[in-house]
């Protein structure tokens, strides 16, 4: 472990590495991902955990989306960031997407609230909604499953 | 470069107003929300100071000549990029050649009275004594000292050493813009509001301080003067609200000379129904006065629409300050959460 630690480039240091992988085994995690600025790094459980350094993904739009594994044509759209769920903005009275909505690469979604500021989330595929996931007013964390999407025809890259 | 299409009425270039001359006799001008104002520049990434369009009649119509943010704060309205839905108080991206309308033709505000088209480097036109703002009074300022009409050309650009370059590649990445709270959800003022039986959504409240001649006016006026809905009459504009209602009377006539007067300030002619003066106002008078709105419900009043009711609810002057405060730390938040929003959002 300590080995694989020496490896990673990182801001956490060996000793940081080790805590991290004892607080895993003893949980019932496969696999954790943490990045930080300009790094990210993968452990993998196998005989004791495996650290592997990962290139640095392109930050979003990709990293609002998860291709579910088990649904061949469907597509998560996932929290970018923590904040308040809005199904529609403060100030209009329809939700901005509802199960059944077609909606287009890049249509705004839904917003987060975070603060005074409200951001969107905007859909990576031409497709159709299939199921909101989070509720209005509810806090949501980094990565929370937000909709489903179907019918998907493009997805971002 | 912004083409007017469709000017609507009264739509003049604004920004913070002339505050270094009204002891000289020239009035602030400005707009008339000025939290919509400093809402709309920091969504665009504009200094304080920039100038943008006031638009108080729809439909309201532009084509964009080049690339810019762009944001419409204050009043809600039906707003269209190229016949695209938008969001209000929401940062946007033109291209050159759409067109932006603000409502159609038979249709107004869903609430409130004025919004603010607000663009990246703001209205770029001659400043004149210190700001851009239009004084119509005496016709200057602003766009050639005048309402706007179909067919103007308005140059956009960088001022008061705001630099819409290192913004624009942000600003492609972040395509989807962003936005904030408008005040009359984000400000809680509720406190002073709330405890009105009559109150509703025609009807808006505003804190008040008694004025210099507020104890000249007999018990049973100033009764009617914090009891009553004031109804904002048709010939109310940036000049000044006159409203109608029960009439207010002194105790013993009164005559002072004139003497300087701030936009707020609510003036009780011989008819006895009150003028609130608004920015475009003389800055000076000689009517009784009998109270001030306070500095930090000014934008209240600029989005009570002719027609409606106002309601005074009185306030001291630690009350009023702190009011202003609230304001002030509204938009900080906003101003330092947007910083962090462009800072994270590569």
């Amino acid at each position: 472990m300590s080995e694989a630690g020496a490896r990673v480039n990182s801001d956490l240091k060996d000793s940081d590495w080790r805590q991290i992988a004892e607080w895993l085994e003893d949980s019932d995690l496969a696999c954790l991902e943490i990045s930080g600025p300009g790094w990210q790094v993968r452990m993998l459980r196998q005989t004791g955990y495996r650290v592997q350094q990962m290139p640095l993904l392109r930050p979003s739009p990709a990293s609002n989306v998860i291709a579910s594994p088990d649904r061949d044509q469907a597509l998560q759209v996932v929290a970018p960031h923590v904040g308040v769920f809005l199904d529609r903005h403060p100030q209009r009275a329809l939700p901005m997407v509802q199960p059944g909505s077609r909606i287009r690469q890049g249509d705004i979604v839904c917003l987060l609230k975070v603060g005074q500021v409200l951001t969107p989330v905007v859909s990576p595929a031409d497709g159709v909604v299939a199921h909101v996931w989070a509720s209005p007013g509810e806090v949501v964390g980094y990565g929370k499953n937000l909709f489903e999407i179907r019918e998907v025809q493009a997805v971002w890259k | 470069m912004i083409e007017i299409l469709c000017a609507g009425a009264l739509s003049t270039v604004q920004d913070a107003g002339r505050t270094s001359y009204r002891r000289f006799g020239v009035g602030t001008a400005g707009a008339m929300d000025q939290l919509a104002l400093a809402i709309g520049n920091l969504l665009v990434g504009n200094s304080p100071g920039a100038a943008g369009i006031e638009v108080p009649v729809l439909p309201f119509r532009v084509r964009f000549l080049q690339a810019v943010d762009f944001a419409v704060s204050g009043a809600d309205c039906l707003l269209e990029l190229d016949a695209k839905p938008l969001l209000p108080c929401w940062k946007y991206r033109a291209h050159a050649g759409q067109i932006l309308s603000l409502g159609r033709d038979g249709e107004g505000f869903s609430t409130g009275a004025r919004s603010y088209l607000m663009v990246s480097g703001g209205i770029d036109v001659p400043p004149v004594l210190g700001s851009r703002s239009t004084q119509l009074r005496g016709q200057f300022g602003g766009y050639q000292g005048r309402a706007l009409l179909d067919g103007d050309m308005l140059k956009t650009g960088s001022q008061d050493g705001t630099d819409p370059g290192p913004r624009d590649a942000k600003a492609e990445a972040g395509g989807a813009g962003f936005g904030v709270l408008a005040p009359d959800i984000a400000l809680d003022a509720n406190v002073f509001f709330a405890a009105d039986p009559a109150a509703s959504v025609a009807v808006t409240a505003v804190r008040v301080l008694p004025a210099a001649e507020y104890t000249n006016f007999n018990a049973s006026s100033l009764d009617d003067f914090w009891k009553s809905g004031w109804k904002i009459t048709a010939q109310s504009d940036r000049y000044g609200y006159r409203l109608a209602g029960p009439p207010l009377g002194l105790t013993v006539a009164l005559e002072t000379r004139s003497h300087g007067v701030v936009p707020g300030v609510i003036q009780v002619p011989p008819s006895g129904q009150p003028i609130i003066q608004m920015r475009d106002a003389q800055p000076s008078g000689g009517y009784p006065k009998i109270g001030s709105v306070i500095e930090a419900d000014l934008w209240r009043l600029a989005q009570a629409l002719a027609g409606s009711r106002l309601r005074f609810v009185q306030v001291n002057y630690p009350q009023a300050v702190a009011a202003s405060k609230a304001n002030q730390v509204y938009l900080e938040k906003v101003r330092d959460q947007i910083a962090l929003y462009r800072s994270l959002n590569v």
